[in-house]
């Protein structure tokens, strides 16, 4: 049997995982998508909202917290890749508006919500949305590596102008990659307020959305890169909170919490010192338009 | 002198298999009276062409007449205003680069359209992917594109990252992804600029084998007379977005087609005129440098420019050229010996002191160091003098703010430079980007020339530009000479070297092998020794 300890640290992966590979999604097509902090904190609202209206069912939370990010996707693939605002300019606008109106919205038309139940069957006392994370990461690979609809997600990224010549529709695979990879980033937020801390507080996200940003450079827009970088930050994440369950006096509680973003920091400095930007789609953020 | 003598098929080494006269041929394609307007410009004003089965059909055209924007036409990056295209006889319309693929035109541009990081194998698949199930079914293409490459003699690595090619490698993959989307029409956009003299025979070649069967036409744009001559069955030329001619390559010389392309006559040689000569303006001595990899590409150069002079370096790129360029102009330390502006040691000294000392430079890279492109055509020619009065107002950079700018100081020199330099642009405020290669050097040389400089370092001042600006800007650089400025001329174009330099320095891996008087050489001696075959001893050297 796994240890215990293990297995609470690895619980948290999916939160961290989801919205990484979401965000990768995006970036891999070439769009930022720096809305992951706010679509998430959309998305533990959304859990939270559907549980106490949907028949308190887990699977439908989740799924309707995918289906809200997919929405928010969808805004910003309008925005971006159709109506070619800046990417930048939308992608912190929208922060700001799904972080607000999640915690405006949870306070205006939800009473207080417990989530009560949990997640079943689990397997090595992991739940099922932990292997579905890992087999998200497998797919995701695959499809990257030896599929043609991976290839046109490449090519996109690199060379639109090549792709568009190729006959690949360019604005259309931006648009399913944004909105896809939205969805994973909500579900990732949903996972968060149902399952890890079973109930919303308001900024309960706490970074996470820009740390799985963070990821996805440490992870040089690779699967296995950013499989690893999660995997690295889970193991921090837990780390600090073993240190506050076991109470340890001579650090002071705030420094701990801030430790796992520290990890991460000095784990982007050791990577950025080896290669700068070396895997980063060569057209990412740049609108593309035929002359 | 070449215009004397009567035209040769030179470029490519020997004559195409044969021309194509017959009018039964069939007619692949026929554009009729295309349209297309551009905000302030008619690029294609009611153009018709047409492409015979099996047939190299070149565009000839001037720099901004109009050849790219037809053919993009054709191949649905543009919208036509007017006109009709018919592919073997019946009308298409073709609104995307995947309508034209799917009607069997391709088109490989002059900027490789490659995604870096797939391998050569995906590049040349991308957009036609055989598969087997959800997946790519790799080993089916790798045996198809073997297949063409071996046809065609199109070798390339299937496993190689476009980043690892060579350009004329690069243009393989474009020309197999051609192939491979099964193009019954290939339309090729200066194909020959980038490439190495050596390739481009080899280049040729494959044209010509493609063609051979009859199953593939190509259409060659192209500004280069001897090009279109050795290369093509038939000549289309355009001029000022006007069709001018469609002539049979085979029954044309290189004058009348400048004469049809530029619609004048243009001189290939220009007279020059004796000048006088003064003391030493520019003189290097014992200099060395590493180049970006740290290389010793420098190895000791020595060498003078009088006032009145052009002195020409002669040499293949890569000999040092760039470093020498870069070391005179601050741009790259020295690691030995001194820099001389008119008896100043200005030996790394910054680039702004070199030039605050009447020193002009034509880079060879136009894009990269020769403008900013993103700012416009009268802020460009002001740069250098930006901080200088009547441009900026005493302290502040005149770029900011229309209040503290002199924005109508900037227009004024801007028009009157246009209008001297014959720079075609509609107005000063045009961003430099849009400019053709063309104008982009006659900004740049309007730009220092305005600047009263004494010295001039010209990099490659006319490769790939067209003949008429070519002729333009060697006069501009013939009468700076007799006015008693000193130019250091660096080029590959043996005719360009022999006929503005007064001494040659022949520039061989990182050293002069030799410097002599123009009238004591002849072009092929020239040839032999940038080549590293032959040296001339010269007391010049020492």
């Amino acid at each position: 049997m796994i240890p215990e300890a293990i297995i609470s640290i690895l619980s948290f992966f999916p939160v961290i995982g989801l919205a990484a590979l979401g965000g990768f999604l995006s970036q891999k097509s070439g769009v930022w998508n720096l809305a992951l902090e706010g679509m998430m904190a959309f998305g533990t609202f959304s859990g939270v909202f559907a549980y106490h209206y949907l028949g308190q069912s887990i699977w439908i939370s989740l799924l309707f917290g995918f289906c809200t990010g997919f929405l928010w996707g969808i805004l910003l693939s309008v925005l971006c890749v159709r109506f070619s605002l800046d990417q930048i300019v939308v992608g912190f606008g929208l922060w700001f508006i799904t972080e607000g109106m999640a915690g405006y919205l949870y306070y205006t038309v939800l009473p207080s919500v417990r989530i009560t139940k949990t997640m079943g069957p689990r397997i090595l006392s992991l739940d099922p949305i932990f292997y579905l994370t890992l087999l998200s990461f497998a797919l995701l690979y695959v499809v990257m590596r030896y599929t043609k609809q991976g290839l046109a997600v490449v090519a996109t990224g690199e060379n639109p102008k090549a792709a568009d010549a190729a006959g690949i529709n360019v604005h259309r695979v931006r648009f399913v990659c944004t909105a896809l990879g939205s969805a994973f980033v909500g579900l990732a937020g949903s996972y968060l307020s149902l399952v890890i801390l079973q109930g919303f507080t308001y900024k309960m996200v706490a970074g996470y959305g820009w740390t799985a940003f963070a990821l996805i450079l440490f992870g040089r827009w690779t699967t296995p890169g950013i499989l690893f970088g999660s995997l690295f930050f889970t193991f921090l994440v837990g780390i600090q909170t073993r240190m506050q369950v076991a109470g340890i006096q001579f650090i002071p509680p705030e420094f701990v919490v801030v430790l796992p973003h520290i990890g991460v920091i000095l784990a982007l400095s050791l990577a950025g010192a080896v290669g700068k930007k070396a895997g980063m789609p060569a057209t990412l953020g740049v609108h593309y338009e035929r002359e | 002198m070449r215009e004397s003598e009567p035209e040769q098929r030179t470029w490519s080494g020997e004559t195409p298999s044969g021309t194509v006269d017959t009018t039964e041929n069939e007619n692949i394609l026929e554009m009729r009276n295309i349209a297309k307007a551009f905000p302030g410009v008619v690029a294609n004003d009611h153009i018709d062409f047409d492409l015979r089965a099996g047939e190299i059909h070149s565009i000839l055209g001037e720099n901004g007449a109009g050849k790219t924007t037809l053919m993009n036409i054709l191949y649905g990056l543009y919208r036509m205003d007017e006109g009709e295209i018919l592919i073997n006889g019946k009308q298409v319309s073709i609104e995307s680069p995947r309508d034209a693929v799917s009607l069997g035109i391709s088109m490989i541009h002059q900027f490789f359209t490659l995604v870096p990081g797939l391998p050569v194998i995906e590049n040349v698949i991308l957009g036609q992917e055989p598969t087997k199930g959800p997946f790519l079914d790799l080993k089916r293409a790798e045996k198809e594109v073997l297949e063409l490459e071996g046809r065609f003699n199109l070798e390339v690595d299937l496993q190689a990252k476009p980043e690892q090619l060579t350009v004329g490698q690069k243009q393989k993959v474009e020309i197999l992804k051609a192939l491979y989307q099964g193009a019954k029409i290939l339309v090729m956009d200066e194909p020959t600029s980038v490439l190495m003299p050596h390739e481009k025979e080899e280049l040729m070649k494959t044209l010509r084998q493609m063609t051979a069967e009859g199953a593939l036409s190509i259409i060659f744009i192209t500004h280069k007379l001897p090009e279109a001559i050795a290369a093509s069955d038939r000549i289309t030329i355009l001029r000022k977005g006007r069709k001018v001619d469609t002539v049979e390559a085979g029954k044309v010389n290189q004058k009348t087609l400048a004469r049809k392309m530029v619609g004048r006559e243009v001189l290939f040689r220009i007279a020059k005129s004796e000048t006088e000569k003064g003391g030493k303006a520019l003189e290097v001595r014992g200099l060395k440098a590493i180049d970006d990899t740290g290389k010793q590409t420098l190895k000791g150069v020595s060498l003078y420019v009088l006032e009145g002079e052009i002195l020409g370096i002669a040499g293949v790129s890569g000999n040092g050229q760039e470093e020498l360029v870069d070391v005179i102009m601050g741009l790259r330390p020295a690691t030995a010996g001194e820099v001389l502006v008119k008896g100043r040691d200005t030996t790394n000294s910054s680039p702004g002191k070199i030039r605050g000392l009447g020193v002009g430079y034509i880079p060879e890279d136009r894009l990269g160091r020769g403008i900013l492109s993103d700012m416009s055509l009268g802020e460009n020619l002001v740069l250098g003098a930006h901080k200088k009065r009547p441009f900026a107002h005493r302290w502040l950079l005149p770029f900011e703010n229309r209040w503290f700018t002199n924005q109508d100081q900037i227009h004024d020199h801007a028009d009157s430079l246009i209008v001297e330099y014959g720079i075609d642009a509609p107005s000063p405020g045009k961003r430099a980007r849009k400019l053709s290669g063309g104008n982009i050097q006659k900004l740049i040389l309007a730009r220092e020339f305005s600047m009263d400089f004494n010295i001039l370092i010209a990099d490659k001042p006319t490769s790939g530009l067209d003949v008429g600006s070519q002729e333009h800007i060697r006069r501009k650089l013939l009468e700076e000479r007799e006015r008693g400025k000193a130019i250091l001329l660096i080029s590959e174009d043996l005719d360009e070297i022999t006929m503005m330099s007064d001494r040659i320095a022949v520039m061989y891996e990182g050293r002069i092998v030799s410097i002599v008087p123009v009238e004591e050489t002849t072009k092929e001696e020239i040839g032999k020794m940038i080549t590293g075959a032959t040296r001339k001893e010269h007391p010049a050297v020492a």
